[in-house]
């Protein structure tokens, strides 16, 4: 096994990559809580500078199948041979599959729109309401 | 100077894997009151801005369990009563908090998480 653990390689790429900030937010609600505020998801820069790199990150599909293991047995993705280098764009979908719940962007069936990835400059700076946040239909 | 790469130590019986050696944090993040900016950080994929004085981590690289320590501070100057604290946590996120008497307030906060990793 010549890529070692996914937490190595972060480490060893943290000491010479520069920081990425993303220029896109991801903004969504979910629908098994409708009376919470729609939330934003910030990429990390050092998780972009990583994906934009490539050869550090693992295949999404093994954290999505990581998802259905239980706590303290061996998961899949720490050790899994790490994929190439992504887009931006590319890196934001598989972050969407990785930290928002299924439920949001697959399973939800319904006609709102509940999952918008937008540019940073449109999330409102103004958050007096913050907790009255909806995604605009 | 010399370096060794050693992914497993063996003393003759059991071994061990060096990532699980480390005594420092598994991951650690310093970002801003909204919750929209990570100021430094390692071991995180996404901050989420969930609510007010709510914010959610996500790790690159998960966690063994949720029962892993982490410690989250509020960088108050708003007054004596700021505090923080973990929610919820699972293996692969942390649900960081800065509140005070009358409820969740934004606050800039640095969270360290400390554990066995997966």
């Amino acid at each position: 096994m010549t890529h070692g653990h996914l937490w190595d390689r972060l480490a060893e790429a943290k000491t010479r990559l520069d920081p990425v900030q993303s220029k896109y937010r991801v903004l969504f609600e979910d629908p098994a809580t409708p009376d919470e505020p729609a939330k934003v998801l910030v990429p990390d820069p050092n998780w972009m500078a990583c994906a934009l790199e490539g050869g550090i990150l693992p295949p999404i599909e093994t954290y999505q199948r990581d998802r259905g293991v239980p706590d303290g047995e061996p998961k899949e993705h720490p050790y899994a041979e790490p994929i190439g280098a992504m887009t931006e764009e590319e890196a934001i979908e598989y972050l969407v599959q990785k930290d928002i719940d299924p439920s949001v962007w697959r399973d939800y069936k319904g006609n709102r729109t509940i999952l918008k990835i937008v540019p940073v400059e449109l999330i409102p700076s103004d958050r007096s309401f913050r907790n009255a946040w909806r995604i605009a239909q | 100077m010399s370096t060794l790469e050693v992914s497993n130590l063996n003393d003759g019986t059991k071994t061990v894997a060096t990532t699980n050696l480390t005594n420092g944090s598994k991951a650690f993040a310093s970002t801003n009151s909204t919750g929209t900016t990570i100021n430094e950080s390692f071991n995180i994929s996404s901050l989420g801005d969930t609510a007010t004085g709510r914010q959610l981590l996500s790790f690159t690289s998960s966690m063994s369990g949720s029962t892993y320590m982490s410690n989250a501070n509020a960088n108050s100057s708003q007054n004596d009563w700021g505090h923080a604290g973990s929610v919820t946590k699972s293996a692969s996120q942390c649900d960081t908090t800065g509140y005070d008497p009358s409820g969740y307030f934004d606050n800039a906060m640095s969270t360290i998480i400390m554990g066995d990793l997966a």
